[in-house]
């Protein structure tokens, strides 16, 4: 397989904390047992520092993060929830990696997908935003992706340490 | 006792609505272990100028990765050929899109670290019936993907939930 020679320029690599990953998986008419899921959380003040949903072809996929110490609740509260119990699959111990700007360009999804995919690392999640693009990977793995986007990317000189922050 | 402060507003405040319409979305499935293979596949795109206003991907526990790519590029046969064939030999395509999409996109200060955000928007759609193809949050922007003509039918009704000061 060809690698990619060229390495591009980004402002910076930002690491969130650990994370806790739920997935809901469901075949139907709607997206909105996803919705239902959400409500649950908002009722109970727990926040999703990042979501992804999609609805294609009758299949409803949603992903969100939340923090570890809303993991006990969260499983409380899928377990009292009929409709809930047994959709949802638990990711322990995830780690967002936010890489920024973006520039609106495939070069550097492409990269990132390069990079994880011929390291072997996993990619349980993506979602651009306005200038960074945001990937969520297993937390053990945090400085083994930034090795690996660093072969292929060049970062500031006085980049700051990679240190997981805030979600 | 532990206090906890928690931020909260009746009525949640955006820097206003964007929206972008007459979109592609390409959606991309492989299996995990091609996940390099699609990234050569992805740069050599970028490499033929086409951008994009969102990417998207879902882990599937079959070892299945889906990219969503939504962009303004108009995606003919033989471009489509052509990523199949870059991303997997077998005949079964691992492409599809639709086409035409719509996009509604906002942002309000530290939506990333605050609860109900994403539900709000979502409540909104499920209320009025409005379908929802793809829905992406992360840092502090929403991203809501619709079926054609549906951004102009969500605005007014998510104009009802946020507030554009």
């Amino acid at each position: 397989m060809p690698a990619i020679k060229e390495k591009i320029k980004i402002g910076g690599i930002k690491l969130s904390s650990e994370l806790v990953q739920l997935n809901l998986m469901y075949q139907g008419t709607s997206s909105f047992p996803a919705s239902y899921f959400f409500q649950i959380l908002t009722k109970n003040q727990i926040n999703m520092p990042f979501v992804s949903t999609s609805f294609l072809g009758g299949r409803l996929q949603s992903s969100c993060c939340i923090l570890p110490e809303n993991l006990g609740r969260v499983k409380e509260l899928v377990q009292s929830e009929d409709k809930l119990k047994g959709e949802i699959e638990f990711i322990h111990s995830v780690g967002m990696v936010s890489l920024f700007p973006h520039q609106y360009r495939l070069k550097v999804l492409g990269i990132v997908l390069y990079a994880l995919g011929s390291t072997r690392l996993p990619l349980y999640g993506m979602s651009s935003s306005i200038s960074a693009l945001t990937f969520i990977t297993a937390y053990s793995k945090l400085d083994a992706a930034v090795v690996s986007l660093a072969e292929y990317m060049n970062l500031p000189l006085n980049h700051s340490p990679f240190t997981p922050g805030t979600p | 006792m532990e206090i906890a402060a928690v931020y909260w507003e009746s009525k949640i405040k955006i820097y206003g609505f964007n929206h972008a319409v007459n979109l592609s979305l390409l959606k991309m499935t492989v299996e995990t272990e091609q996940m390099a293979k699609m990234g050569l596949c992805i740069s050599k795109l970028d490499d033929l100028g086409i951008g994009f206003h969102l990417v998207m991907a879902q882990h599937s526990n079959n070892h299945k990765l889906h990219l969503y790519l939504l962009s303004s590029h108009p995606w003919d046969e033989k471009g489509l050929k052509n990523i199949n064939k870059e991303i997997r030999a077998d005949a079964e395509s691992p492409v599809q899109v639709v086409s035409p999409v719509e996009l509604i996109y906002f942002q309000g200060p530290h939506f990333g670290d605050r609860y109900g955000i994403a539900y709000s928007a979502f409540r909104i759609l499920e209320n009025k019936n409005i379908t929802l193809l793809l829905a992406g949050c992360s840092g502090s922007v929403i991203y809501l993907v619709l079926p054609e003509g549906g951004a102009k039918n969500a605005e007014p009704f998510l104009a009802e939930a946020f507030e554009v000061p």
